[in-house]
């Protein structure tokens, strides 16, 4: 796909061009807003006001980075300010100062689909998800995520500690079950 | 490096997520995108409106009433005291002002006189002005200097008071050096226009009428034995121009310039400002829309039809499903405006103005879809539950902003009581400024496009209702009734929907204040 010719017409206010590059990120832009809510309206919402977003500010796309990388960053700012001033979020967002929370040395094995492992994310508490979804799978270092949700880094890293653990005790536990299932089928 | 296994298989798999998000998000998306532009355009016709309010809002209510301080003839009774002595057979002429400003730039006493009519001998001493009511003419005095270098001195020291002291008495003091004798009808004239052209700087008209006090009269109460001035001072209650320090002498029984029309707010003739403000439900007058396929008789289901021929721009051939345009249900609306209104009589009143108007409807339609069929650009296929074309319904709200120049006529049923009946009829032109409507065509199968282009976007309407009326007698005047609006335009220019004509139908609130200065009273 011609990204700068497609930028280029959606800047020139071309409906068609505006819904094709809808189309060709919604899916993916969705899945992460659904990452960062807790239902699939939350997400939607979150989707539609990145969208708009992203056509409104479309002129100052550079075109010097990837189209999606752009986008994506939009998304994810777009979810993280929905979040902040959504109030059934916002209980959950409550970070508090924490002692560094030992890194855990349980490492499991992903056998999970991303659908599976999706959900697993978000049954987090908002606050963890939050934190696993920007350090774990955005790749925003810990200082970054503190500058961004108005922590410090100490936080951001024992509160991705705890998500960590709690995902991967949760990854363990699934795989068990799936486990047993199977030997019982057998 | 255990820890960054485990999240690159995260990452990994949510790099594989994916969610197809529902179809509204992009109607809603697009929908947000119109949203911005109709906002930039809704600051224009703000703009206009403020500006208009603002044009009648300073004609009316800022601009001086000239009339108040300028007629009617001024009784004056005057205690005269001298300031030394008098020397009788000695002539004076003078000038007085009722109305005065301290000049701040000239210095403290420099001041400027408004000219007051003195017609009527009632009391002590009688002045009169051969002049009448010249509005704008100012006489400017120097308090301790004779202006003019015949003698004929107006000397005027005052200074205003605080705002505070509004209430309080007047005092205008003048004093008159009766030095010498002095022929009046001459000499006055000089003093004016030196004064004038102190005060303005510019020459005087020569046909300038005289002003002149009836100097034989004034003689008896101003006159000292032994030439010196004589301070004469207006005690004015209501107006305060002077200190107390400079008081010299009393004028009692003066009388404020009547208000030849006072402003009373139910005065017929007096102008009204205000607001109004209506509320309801609009919809559209809709009429089944004649398809060729109603020709065919052979409707299946109650919403679908087969198309024959259609005379719309996406014809979808004989053969095709066709789902019938949604039924439209009435939407909120509302309208909001400035006004100002005329009584004619103690029974009609009339009344023009300048308003915003918000009307929506809501249809359904089915899934959006973006295709260009015939140069038109189709957002949303129609919605059709049996045939099955469309497997999500959707609630889509049409909005329509105009502005409106409504003039109305007002019919006072029963103007006794305390709270009238009044039946009102008007009728409007307004300019339709931005829509998101979306109207049907039966290309493939039915579809909803973008109708701003067939939208009229001049229309007429009519409009009639009735309202009590309350605070008649106050000064702040309010009705609030039913109104009925109906749009004699077209709405539309399309094939399917040339014949829907907007109706609306509210509560209608007005709020008018009088226009103009409100005098409390005129004599003192």
């Amino acid at each position: 796909m011609d990204y700068y010719k497609l930028v280029r017409e959606c800047l020139a206010k071309k409906p068609e061009a505006q819904k094709q590059l809808y189309e060709h990120f919604s899916e993916t832009m969705l899945g992460i807003c659904y990452r960062y809510t807790k239902s699939l309206k939350d997400a939607e919402d979150v989707l539609q006001e990145g969208f708009v977003k992203v056509f409104r500010n479309l002129h100052q796309f550079k075109n010097e980075g990837e189209l999606g990388a752009w986008v994506r960053r939009i998304m994810v700012n777009t979810a993280l300010n929905f979040l902040k001033r959504n109030r059934k979020y916002q209980d959950e967002m409550f970070f508090t100062e924490e002692y560094m929370h030992p890194v855990s040395t349980d490492d499991p094995q992903v056998h999970l689909s991303s659908k599976e492992l999706a959900d697993l994310i978000r049954q987090l508490p908002s606050g963890y998800q939050t934190i696993f979804n920007l350090y774990a799978v955005e790749g925003y270092s810990h200082i970054e995520i503190g500058e961004m949700l108005g922590i410090s880094d100490g936080t951001s890293r024992s509160q991705y500690a705890r998500a960590r653990a709690l995902l991967a005790s949760w990854i363990n536990k699934h795989f068990s079950e799936v486990k047993s299932k199977s030997y019982a089928g057998k | 490096m255990q820890e960054n296994e485990f999240e690159k298989q995260v990452r990994h798999k949510m790099d594989e997520f994916r969610v197809h998000p529902s179809d509204p998000v992009w109607l809603g998306i697009r929908e947000e995108l119109r949203r911005k532009k109709r906002r930039r355009l809704l600051f224009i016709p703000l703009f206009a409106m403020l500006l208009v309010a603002g044009y009648f809002g300073r004609n009316l209510f800022l601009t001086p009433d000239k009339q108040a301080v300028s007629t009617s003839a001024i009784p004056v009774s005057v205690d005269t005291k001298t300031a030394g002595n008098t020397t009788p057979g000695n002539e004076a002429k003078t000038k007085t002002g009722i109305e005065q400003k301290s000049n701040d730039q000239q210095g403290d006493g420099i001041s400027t006189v408004k000219e007051k009519e003195l017609t009527e001998k009632k009391n002590d001493l009688n002045i009169n002005h051969k002049k009448q009511n010249v509005p704008g003419e100012k006489i400017t005095s120097v308090p301790g200097k004779t202006i003019g270098a015949t003698g004929n001195i107006t000397t005027v020291q005052h200074s205003r008071r605080s705002k505070t002291d509004n209430n309080a008495e007047k005092d205008v003091t003048v004093i008159v050096n009766k030095r010498t004798k002095i022929n009046q009808s001459k000499e006055t004239k000089p003093a004016i226009d030196n004064a004038d052209a102190f005060n303005t700087g510019a020459e005087q008209p020569k046909n300038e009428p005289e002003t002149s006090l009836n100097t034989d009269d004034f003689e008896k109460h101003t006159t000292s034995p032994d030439n010196n001035p004589v301070s004469v001072t207006f005690h004015v209650p209501g107006i305060n121009l002077l200190p107390d320090s400079i008081v010299s002498g009393k004028v009692t029984g003066v009388q404020l310039p009547l208000l030849k029309n006072p402003k009373t707010f139910n005065t017929p003739g007096n102008w009204k400002m205000g607001f109004v403000l209506s509320t309801g439900f609009a919809t559209r007058k809709e009429k089944l829309i004649d398809l060729s396929i109603a020709e065919e008789g052979k409707s299946a289901t109650p919403n679908s039809n087969y198309a024959g021929q259609s005379s719309g721009p996406g014809n979808p051939g004989r053969g095709v499903l066709v789902a019938q345009p949604s039924a439209v249900k009435a939407g909120f609306a509302f309208k909001a405006g400035v006004m100002a209104m005329k009584p004619l009589s103690k029974r009609f009143d009339v009344s023009a103005g300048i308003a915003y108007s918000f009307s929506s409807d809501h249809i359904e339609i089915g899934n959006s879809i973006s295709t260009y069929v015939n140069q038109i650009d189709a957002l949303a296929v129609a919605y059709n539950s049996n045939t099955g074309n469309s497997s999500k319904k959707i609630n889509y709200t049409n909005k329509y902003h105009f502005i409106e120049l409504p003039v109305n006529v007002y019919f006072n049923i029963w103007p006794k009581w305390k709270t009238p009946l009044v039946w009102n009829a008007g009728v409007a032109v307004s300019r339709l400024i931005s829509s998101n409507v979306l109207l049907y065509d039966a290309a493939l199968g039915g579809i909803y496009y973008r109708g701003n282009e067939d939208l009229n976007k001049t229309q007429f309407s009519v409009s009639t209702g009735f309202a009590f009326r309350f605070g008649t007698n106050r000064h702040l005047q309010w009705s609030m009734g039913p109104q009925i609006y109906l749009n004699t335009t077209k709405l539309f220019q399309s094939a399917y929907d040339k014949n829907n004509h907007s109706v609306y139908g509210g509560l209608n609130v007005q709020v008018l204040f009088p226009a103009g200065k409100k005098h409390k009273s005129n004599t003192f």
